[in-house]
């Protein structure tokens, strides 16, 4: 069995345990909060021994060489000792300047930009409250908008969400750590490729942010933007988005609402939308809840999209943890 | 003497294969259920390490690495038939790609050759 050397702590790991369960069980706290490998809040630096690749998964190539890994998906072959990381994901104060209720179960929220903070639209960041890390994406361009947009979905039982929707006033301080992801515009010297940006929900944060600064960015290419929610009244910031088009000939917006049956089907729309644009030349933004990111993203690779062309982000929640 | 996975174009065609063999798997009904509950970013990569090995380019596994890795698929009813669907799809990728058929032949071939292993037995 492997033994997990920790500060002051020793824990040899149990068949089939991760250093962060294992290190929770001996009573250490380790930032967290998908558990799935996805959010890179559980970043810990092995200063000993070799992480298994598996828990390298996603992390930047200069981070796996110097031993980061991600301790929700590490169980390592022999001992490792391990350390918090220091200063690859910063950390900075930031306190709210305005909230928005976007929609009932949205809160908008628009953070201070603390000075050397840079990030691009559509990455996200780590909000830490009480201990508790969750991440959130980033639907603005803090350098031109002075301030930070997130969109917070109520998550019924949810810890932060519920905190930062009745908690949260202007003026409130919380911590900031990022920004991180690969979700965002690069453009290419022509700029007219096509963008597709598809998702449910609080899924509209990067993607906003994505057009937000693909447009300041003059993309020339069409950029469609589906909005998918279970009620009409879900698809919240409508009036900007028609704005937005009305703005600019080529972004085009579509509000897709389960309630509306067959009109409302985003996979249907997704196919639309290769009948008009070249699937082997767009590039595909998907984001929000895990189970319709994941199937969107096999549907648009099926219809054409290049896989090296589809950038995703899950928005994926912890399971409830198991009372030990 | 250059190896198959030289004279193929090297990483770079795999890059250019790994697109169109996964959507052709993907879009078959015989196979595309072995892929259904993993990630399509990590499916990427192992349809490139298993290209790189078809191709006969430098790679790690072992028999037994396949044996291992293709084990949970035999207990979900892997058997020859799938491998020969993963070969026809191979040869359809790289006909498309304009490789020659003795090229074809030989990714068959070392396709083939471990078919054992992959089936475990
Ligand atoms: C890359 C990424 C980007 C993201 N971006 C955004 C974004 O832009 N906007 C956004 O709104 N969200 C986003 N998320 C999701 C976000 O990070 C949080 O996961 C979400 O807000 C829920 O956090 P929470 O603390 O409110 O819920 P948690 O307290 O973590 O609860 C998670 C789940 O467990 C359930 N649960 C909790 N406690 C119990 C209990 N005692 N018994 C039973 N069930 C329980 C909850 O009901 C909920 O379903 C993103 C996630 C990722 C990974
Ligand atoms: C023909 C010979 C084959 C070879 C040489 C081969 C090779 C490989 C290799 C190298 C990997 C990556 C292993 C890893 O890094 O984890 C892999 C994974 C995989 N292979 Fe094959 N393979 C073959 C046949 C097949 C067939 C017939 C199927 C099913 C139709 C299949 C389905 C898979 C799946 C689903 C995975 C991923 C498993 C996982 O996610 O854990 N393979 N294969
Ligand atoms: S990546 Fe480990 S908790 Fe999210």
């Amino acid at each position: 069995m492997s033994v997990v050397r920790f500060q002051d702590c020793e824990v040899e790991l149990r068949p089939d345990e991760t250093v962060l369960s294992g290190l929770e069980r001996a009573g250490r706290k380790i930032p967290n909060s998908c558990r799935a490998g996805v959010c890179q809040s559980c970043l810990l630096q092995a200063v000993e021994g070799e992480p298994p690749a598996q828990s390298q998964r996603g992390l930047k190539p200069a981070l796996a060489l110097q031993g980061y890994f991600l301790a929700c998906q590490c169980k390592p072959q022999g001992d490792l000792a391990v350390a918090l990381p220091s200063s690859v994901i910063p950390s900075y104060s930031t306190k709210v300047l305005e909230r928005e209720c976007a929609a009932d179960d949205v809160v908008v929220l628009r953070l201070s930009v603390p000075s050397e903070f840079a990030c691009r639209p559509g990455q996200y960041v780590h909000l830490e409250i009480d201990g508790l890390v969750r991440s959130y994406s980033v639907a603005s361009l803090p350098e031109r908008d002075g301030h930070i947009e997130l969109h917070v979905r109520r998550v019924p039982g949810g810890r932060v969400s519920n905190w930062l929707h009745d908690a949260a006033e202007v003026g409130t301080e919380c911590i900031l750590r990022g920004p991180l992801g690969s979700c965002f515009y690069v453009p290419d010297e022509a700029r007219e490729f096509p963008i597709l940006l598809a998702g449910t929900s609080t899924g509209l944060a990067p993607l906003i942010g994505v057009a937000r600064d693909a447009l300041a960015q003059g993309h020339r290419g069409p950029l469609t933007l589906l909005h998918g929610a279970r009620e009409r009244a879900g698809l919240y910031f409508a009036e900007e988005l028609r704005k937005l088009a009305d703005t600019y000939d080529n972004f085009h917006y579509l509000q897709l609402a389960h309630e509306d049956g067959e009109a409302g089907n985003i996979e249907a729309a997704l196919k639309q939308h290769f009948r008009k644009h070249e699937a082997g030349k767009t590039r595909v933004f998907l984001c929000g809840a895990p189970d319709l990111v994941k199937r969107m993203k096999t549907q648009v690779f099926l219809l054409g999209a290049a896989s090296s062309n589809i950038h995703s982000d899950p928005f994926v929640m912890a399971p409830p943890a198991i009372a030990a | 003497m250059s190896t198959l996975f030289e004279t193929l174009g090297g990483s770079a065609a795999i890059d250019a294969a790994v697109d169109i063999f996964y959507r052709k798997m993907l879009a078959d009904d015989r196979v595309a259920h072995f892929f259904d509950d993993t990630d399509m970013d990590r499916q990427i990569a192992k349809q490139k390490a298993f290209l790189t090995m078809a191709f006969g380019g430098p790679n790690n596994y072992t028999g037994k690495d396949l044996r291992e890795g293709h084990r949970h698929l035999v207990a979900r009813g892997l058997n020859d038939t799938h491998v020969d669907v993963v070969i026809e799809h191979l040869g359809a990728t790289l006909r498309e790609l304009g490789v020659g058929e003795d090229q074809i032949a030989q990714v068959a071939a070392i396709a083939n050759s471990v078919r054992d292993d992959v089936l475990d037995r």
